[in-house]
């Protein structure tokens, strides 16, 4: 019973950030004219993350929450306790055209996370700069996105994903991919983690300038001369060079890149 | 419809980029435009087929003629190298014997080769067909908006041997000009390949000034140390006065210089 008092702590925790968010500042309902044929998002934002999740709903939904404002790490300390009420308007707009939803805001320097319901079957170009990260979860279509300096996070996604960060972290689960589309994940400080379906058939090229690689497809690299001696780590293998390491997953097919600098690159089988 | 849009309809149509509904306007006026009917079969089967074409094998006369041939170029070779020591050895009858054997035989590969020359000259000429073919959907594909249908452009670009200017240049465009970091680091890569075309060298050393992406520069100033290209060092010397670079970043462009010195 010892540790009661600190589950107690991290719900509160936890309930407190989400207090913080209960309000949105600004929602649009954006009703799509054929929802059966799929469509695309896009998102070219400039402070704070954004958050994609798939749903049966038939309409684009977009939420806009002022973030940080009363938070005690936003160092207001005259904001505590107190819920944020009103702010500068965000200028969330939502433009529908032939199936593409256009997503905007300006929010005068405020860091605004937006949060978006779109149909499963849908895809993404979403971009982020300052001060934020980007979550996708259950969705299925083609993904392009990049967040200059936080995480990209894909969950239970389907299709086919082009990420890039500089300094976040990549993390990518595939239920599904689509057979002959090309994929890539490149992050220069950050690590790439990405899951990929046991009978995923594509060849993947990895390289890690400063970082190991992990695998625990059983893949049989074609590793140049240069490679170093790997180290062996429980369930997996570990493989590290300098150049680039080809991998054919199931006899190859169109080719997967995970390209990084500094960090670790991980290629593991969806579970 | 004009012969420009219909080659690119065709294009799209064989590389399977239609709609649904865009597939089956293309196939109504096809039927109504009264074009030769067999032409978009042969179309798709010559781009399907093409790649798998394998070049006939020599048949085992042709093989024994050549053996024959081999050796008595051989003795030839052998006779032309040290003709003291070999003109004694081999009684001068022989010597038009051996010319007559060798007219025959070469008499005998010309009339065996001449249909297969005709052949071979018919698969080039499908070959560079399909080579153009390859370049046109590539370039179409540079210019979608979607990164992965671009990425999938420069995968073709490698398949194209040899490439041609055209995709040089272009491949040159999306390195200097694509909005995707990944689209152009997969440019840097296919670039690489032509380490021994001057240009190519050339315009991967200047690319270096035009980048914004550290990961891109990071890739061009690795092919530069691996290269040896001493070229690059006042291109890294820009890049390491930018006020915005990251400190890792500049400790791999100094070391990189320091080893191109």
């Amino acid at each position: 019973m010892r540790r009661f008092p600190y589950w107690i702590a991290l719900l509160g925790a936890a309930f407190g950030g989400l207090a913080g968010q209960e309000i949105p500042a600004d929602r649009i309902v954006v009703s799509l004219a054929r929802p059966d044929r799929g469509g695309t998002l896009i998102i070219q934002h400039d402070k704070g993350s954004i958050s994609v999740v798939g749903s049966e709903a038939s309409a684009v939904t977009v939420e806009a929450f002022r973030r940080g404002l009363s938070s005690p790490e936003a160092g207001d300390p005259d904001a505590r306790g107190m819920k944020l009420i009103a702010g500068p308007p965000t200028g969330l707009r939502a433009v529908e055209a032939d199936g593409t939803v256009t997503v905007t805001t300006d929010g005068r320097g405020q860091t605004l996370d937006l949060v978006v319901k779109v149909p499963r079957d849908f895809s993404l170009k979403l971009s982020t700069v300052h001060n934020g990260r980007i979550d996708v979860e259950n969705v299925s279509g083609e993904m392009e996105i990049t967040n200059s300096n936080g995480d990209i996070r894909l969950e239970k996604v389907a299709g086919s994903a082009v990420l890039s960060t500089f300094d976040g972290r990549i993390t990518a689960r595939f239920v599904e991919v689509t057979p002959g589309a090309p994929m890539a994940f490149t992050s220069v400080y950050g690590r790439i983690d990405v899951a990929f379906p046991a009978d995923a058939r594509m060849t993947v090229r990895m390289k890690s300038d400063n970082g190991l690689i992990y695998s625990d497809f059983g893949l049989k690299a074609e590793v140049p001369q240069t490679r170093r001696k790997g180290l062996t780590v429980p369930g997996g293998q570990s493989l590290s060079s300098r150049d680039w390491i080809t991998a054919r997953l199931n006899g190859g097919g169109p080719e997967t890149l995970l390209k990084s600098f500094d960090g670790n690159i991980y290629l593991r089988k969806t579970k | 419809m004009r012969r420009k849009i219909f080659e690119r309809r065709m294009v799209e149509y064989l590389a399977g980029e239609m709609s649904p509904a865009a597939e089956a306007d293309f196939k109504k006026r096809l039927a109504a435009a009264h074009i030769e009917p067999g032409l978009a079969a042969e179309y798709e089967s010559l781009l399907k087929n093409v790649d798998g074409l394998a070049c006939p094998e020599p048949g085992p006369q042709m093989r024994r003629k050549f053996e024959i041939l081999l050796d008595q170029a051989k003795r030839e070779a052998a006779l032309a190298e040290s003709p003291r020591a070999a003109v004694p050895r081999r009684p001068l009858a022989l010597r038009p014997a051996a010319a007559v054997g060798l007219v025959l035989a070469g008499a005998a590969i010309g009339i065996f080769l001449g249909p297969l020359t005709t052949e071979r000259r018919a698969l080039t000429g499908l070959r560079a067909e399909v080579r153009e073919m390859k370049t046109s959907v590539m370039l179409m594909m540079l210019d979608k908006p979607s990164a992965s249908e671009r990425l999938k452009a420069v995968a073709i670009s490698r398949e194209i041997q040899p490439p041609g200017d055209r995709i040089i240049e272009a491949l040159f465009a999306t390195l200097n000009g694509d909005p995707n970091v990944n689209v152009r680091l997969t440019a840097v890569e296919a670039l690489a390949r032509f380490a021994d075309r001057p240009r190519v060298r050339a315009g991967l050393v200047e690319a270096m000034a035009v980048q914004d992406a550290a990961a891109v520069e990071l890739a061009l100033a690795d092919l530069m140390l691996a290269w040896r290209e001493k070229r690059a060092v006042p291109q890294i010397d820009k890049l390491l006065r930018k006020d915005d670079l990251d400190g890792g970043i500049k400790r791999r462009f100094e070391e990189i210089r320091a080893r191109l010195l």
